[in-house]
């Protein structure tokens, strides 16, 4: 009986290990990890996913004694999909071939919305640029999403690209990866930028105690800088300084009608 | 319509009962109706605070701690291991706590009252906290300190709502009437929000990622709850169920090491700790709709459908249990359970379709809601003729043995959601690349989960012909040990001889040829038959051969269990180690408590056993590991009774039973005697143990030379069993009367309560109808009468005229 009992916990262990094997434990070198990084960067703009994606940005400054002060902004860039989760395209509509495609900014500041833009097709039809500022009124006015994203507006600040375009700067030696371990699907490379980097660009989001990069599927899922709160000590705690969050499809939103 | 005539009949019966015992209870009961609605009331309104505390689970698959707030699920399953841990601690306290209360509404109506605002509060300044403004560190510490207290304080909300039924009424039936009533209604609740909220958030463009829905939606149904709740703390009554005897009680670790014989509660707890994977699919559905579909209303109404799940699962399963016994269902379960999982698979790209596959699987997994009461009181049986103890609460709490393994295996799942992509940002999920991988990987995980639970089953062998044969040793063993001690009755004469005489014809029956039966079966089967004479001749030979292989199969399984269960109690005392062990309870057996301590091992007289043989070498360790046990209980006495053996442990007892429960102090003295008295008399068994087991398997052997004077008096016990089922019928039929008699003049009292006008009115009518009917013609039934006079009364109230007291 008790060989019994035995061989049952061993199955179980040995099934667990079997698992955990499959989601795929292990190390890579600091080359291999850089390798994987810049194709990652490659591969999240090409394709849909440089198209259609929702990201995250918010940066946090402590004030002692007071709630943080936090900046967010969200773009989520949708359309159509049919029932197998396959974007729709349309047929000659430019680079944007995708149907019924509309964009959503949010922009907060301290958890209050300071500016909130739509583009798209509204329920009544009708494709609209809508504005809206500090929690006043909708401003709209006759665009279509497929012009809104063609903008310099766009394309500078809300864009996929513009986001990533400060890690396409990062040279080998600019990233000192100090471990990189890959979990199943999951890439965590942890790091701190070099000397060199933070002198060339001192207003860099990446300044900070470390930086850790997340790469799911071959594409960057988040990067986040971690400062620390006091002058250090045992009692000091890591918090997030910056934090980019990308998922390559966004929830359902609709455009708002006038 | 004779259907219909029945049912109305009921319902007026049903109401007749319900109004008459509405502030009153009935004779022989302790609860109101009234009591029955507000504990129900109440049972809905825990429902609906644990809606809200639900979503203080520490758990990745919790959509506000993980999709809306963004905790790594590793983290949170760091943060469940310490709430587990602290909770175990916390367990002991709150018990101390609620034993020791004492105020003039009781033990757990306070609680009931009082616990569901803290949490609700403490959930609601949760909620409410900024956490856009928050890091994630700071986020992980807000949710790590509420969310543990949450949990570890929430049982004192919940446990003693359940305890509560066990202090409302000493009556057993009683009290299952009323968990059974107050389930059926409570249950409602969840019915009502979990079809309602995604309705109300797709109205308000809301989703279960939005912190505003927690905040808004689900904590207004936590405060309705809350409200709820007071009806069963004001509306239900703590009647002190003071015990009126003495239950010997085992020690804990005795009994541990007693369950830990138990090879079914091996096999059941090894299959749930193995089996931990075969959960992973359950997430699937919420984050397909969240995340995927995004249709709340659909969501709403799947969810409701999705409800009736385990109602037919509670219907079907006693039909189940019936017709495959207990090993089938469980490999029925198991089975069945790993194909719907691997079909879940092959369709979770297909909402609709992924849905109708899971409510199957959801009917069959709620199979164990019937079934899982029913198999472990078996194992509890089987434990009892193990070991001759019944250690009920102990096979729960040796469980506790395994929550190290249980914790450690709860990070894998964890593992597996960040292997997949999920950390922090939960809005991955809406990238089906994302979420289809992580739903295959569940699927897969689920399908490994529940094969490995699947394989203990295959040792599962007692069966439901096992589990009757343990009960007729076991009521066997009793009726000697009664009989011995002049206590038998004659409903314990009967059952024994007639079990007897049942395992006799067992024996006696040939061995069954269950391959030839099936063999005849299938020929029977495959025969050809044209013409409508010869298939109904197939149709007979069929059913002829089913019945005659079923015959086949129950007694092959009946003589199994004769083998295991029954050769194996009568063997117990002839084996080379029963002998040796009576050899040795006779030697005991001749002192009493008092001389043992002082008489040595060697001073008995029981030598080892010769010869260099396994059987003689394996004989020689039992015989030195009973000397060692001995000595050790030597020692125990000469410790602990160094000035003797107390003599009136069993008086103390019952004096302490015996105190009075007048006043509040009178009720903690009381206590506190028992107590007092229990511990007395746990140590001396726990000291004395090997003593007296050896005393009473001497006494069990000695006792079966009683069948027979048992088998002598078997006729005179049947008569004696009809005169009392003479006198129990005579004995309702009087009861009968006398409630009939209850409500004839409770409904007098009504009438006469009402004013002249209104009883001249219902008069009138009644007048009326009887001379539509026919006074000549046969009375009217009682019941259907009574649905008259409740006719009679609101009509009698629509009148206008004369406002008042009518």
């Amino acid at each position: 009986m008790i060989k019994k009992i035995a061989g049952m916990i061993l199955i179980a262990v040995v099934s667990a290990a079997m698992l955990l094997s499959l989601s795929g434990c292990n190390t890579l070198s600091a080359s291999e990890a850089y390798e994987v990084f810049r194709a990652a960067i490659e591969e999240s703009l090409t394709g849909d996913n440089g198209k259609i994606f929702y990201w995250r940005e918010s940066t946090a400054r402590l004030r002692p004694g007071s709630s943080n002060l936090v900046d967010e902004v969200s773009v989520n860039v949708l359309c159509d999909m049919n029932e197998n989760y396959e974007f729709i395209r349309e047929e000659n509509a430019g680079e944007y071939d995708y149907e019924n495609l509309k964009v959503h900014v949010v922009k907060t500041h301290d958890g209050n919305t300071t500016e909130e833009i739509w583009a798209g097709t509204a329920g009544n039809g009708t494709d609209y640029i809508v504005r809206a500022t500090d929690g006043g009124s909708r401003a709209f006015e006759a665009g279509t999403a497929y012009q809104f994203v063609e903008t310099e507006e766009f394309n500078q600040n809300y864009s996929l690209r513009s986001r990533l375009e400060f890690l396409t700067d990062i040279e080998e030696d600019d990233l000192i990866i100090s471990s990189a371990e890959q979990q199943g699907n999951l890439l965590t490379i942890t790091a701190t930028m070099s000397d060199g980097y933070l002198a060339e660009h001192p207003d860099s989001d990446l300044d900070g105690k470390r930086v850790v990069i997340e790469i799911t599927y071959g594409r960057i899922a988040s990067v986040t800088t971690y400062k620390d709160e006091g002058g250090g000590g045992i009692f000091t705690l890591d918090y997030e300084s910056y934090m980019l969050e990308i998922a390559y499809t966004g929830p359902i939103f609709t455009v708002p009608n006038p | 319509m004779q259907l219909i005539n029945k049912v109305k009949t009921l319902a007026v019966g049903l109401y007749d009962e319900i109004v008459l015992h509405w502030n009153k209870p009935a004779a022989g009961n302790s609860i109101p109706y009234k009591e029955y609605l507000n504990y129900s009331l109440g049972g809905m309104g825990q429902r609906m605070v644990t809606y809200l505390l639900g979503y203080m689970a520490l758990s990745a698959t919790n959509t506000l701690l993980g999709s809306t707030i963004g905790i790594r699920p590793m983290h949170l399953q760091y943060m469940s291991i310490i709430a587990t841990i602290l909770g175990i601690f916390v367990a002991v306290l709150r018990g101390k706590w609620v034993d020791n209360t004492r105020t003039r509404f009781g033990r757990f109506r306070p609680y009931i009252a009082l616990m569901g605002f803290p949490l609700v509060g403490m959930s609601l300044i949760f909620l409410f906290l900024p956490f856009d403004a928050m890091t994630y560190t700071e986020k992980f510490m807000w949710v790590f300190a509420f969310a543990v207290v949450i949990t570890v304080f929430q049982p004192l909300f919940t446990e003693t709502y359940t305890e509560l039924a066990s202090v409302m009424t000493a009556n057993s039936n009683e009290r299952a009437r009323l968990l059974t009533i107050s389930m059926l209604i409570s249950s409602l609740a969840p019915t009502i929000y979990s079809s309602l909220v995604p309705l109300i958030l797709d109205w308000v463009d809301l989703t279960f990622t939005n912190i505003n829905t927690y905040r808004y939606v689900i904590a207004a149904v936590a405060v309705l709850g809350v409200g709820l709740n007071l009806f069963t703390a004001f509306g239900c009554k703590e009647r002190v169920i003071a015990s009126k005897s003495y239950t010997p009680k085992v020690g804990v670790f005795e009994g541990m090491a007693a369950a830990f014989r138990n090879k079914y509660w091996w096999i059941r707890n090894i299959a749930t700790i193995i089996g931990f994977l075969e959960s992973a699919f359950l997430v699937i559905f919420n984050w397909m709709y969240i995340y995927g579909v995004q249709d709340m209303a659909t969501y709403s109404l799947l969810t409701l459908i999705y409800g009736s799940a385990s109602t037919i699962a509670m219907i079907i399963t006693p039909y189940l249990l019936r017709k495959m016994g207990n090993r089938g269902i469980l490999l029925f379960h198991n089975i069945t359970n790993i194909l719907l999982i691997t079909f879940m698979l092959l369709v979770y790209e297909v909402p609709l379709l992924y849905f109708v596959i899971l409510y199957a699987n959801t009917v069959i997994n709620q199979l164990q809601l019937v079934y899982n009461p029913v198999l472990n009181a078996e194992v509890k049986d089987y434990q009892q003729f193990l070991t001759g103890k019944r250690v009920d609460f102990i096979l729960t709490a040796a469980g506790q043995i395994l929550v190290p393994i249980t914790l450690a295996t709860s990070f894998v799942l964890p593992f597996v959601y960040e292997a997949m992509g999920l950390t922090t940002n939960y809005d991955v999920l809406y990238d089906h690349t994302v979420r289809g991988n992580m739903f295959q990987m569940l699927c897969v995980c689920s399908i490994i989960g529940a094969t490995l639970n699947l394989i203990p089953f295959f040792f599962y062998r007692l069966s439901r012909e096992q589990h009757r044969m343990i009960i007729r040793v076991l009521h066997r063993r009793a009726a000697f040990a009664d009989y011995a001690a002049g206590s038998i009755t004659a409903r314990q004469i009967v059952e024994t001889v007639d079990e007897e005489r049942e395992i006799r014809a067992i024996v006696s029956a040939p061995e069954p040829d269950v391959k030839g039966a099936r063999k005849a079966l299938w020929e029977e089967r495959l025969k050809k038959a044209s013409t409508a004479e010869e298939k109904a001749a197939k149709k007979q030979a069929v059913k002829e051969a089913k019945a005659h292989y079923r015959d086949m199969k129950s007694m092959a399984l009946n003589k199994e269990a004769y083998r295991e269960i029954y050769l194996k109690e009568e063997e117990k005392f002839s084996t080379a180690e029963g002998v040796l062990k009576l050899e040795l309870s006779r030697a005991m057996a001749r002192y009493t408590h008092a001389e043992i301590g002082s008489v040595p091992f060697d001073d008995l007289g029981v030598s080892a056993p010769e010869g260099e043989d396994k059987e003689s070498l394996k004989l020689r360790k039992a015989f030195e590991r009973a000397k060692k046990k001995y000595e050790k209980m030597r020692a125990g006495i000469q410790k602990t009774y160094a000035d003797g053996v107390p003599g009136d442990l069993e008086e103390n007892i019952e004096k302490a039973y015996a105190m009075s429960t007048a006043d509040k102090q009178k009720i903690k003295a009381r206590d506190k005697a028992i107590d007092v008295a229990e511990r007395a008399m746990l140590t001396f068994n726990k000291t004395f143990s090997f003593y007296n087991d050896g005393v009473e398997f001497l006494a069990e052997s000695e006792n079966r030379v009683y069948y027979a004077e048992i088998e002598a008096r078997y006729d005179s016990a049947l008569e004696e069993i009809a005169e009392q089922n003479r006198q129990d019928e005579i004995r309702r039929e009087a009861e009968k009367e006398r409630k009939k008699k209850e409500i004839e003049e409770a409904k007098k009292a009504r009438f006469e309560s009402f004013s002249p006008k209104k009883q001249a009115r219902i008069t009138a009518r009644r007048e009326k109808r009887a001379a539509k009917k026919g006074e000549a013609a046969a009375p009217a039934a009682p019941q259907a009468a009574a649905a008259d006079e409740i006719r009679d009364e609101a009509a009698a109230d629509d009148v206008t005229e004369g406002n008042g007291n009518d």
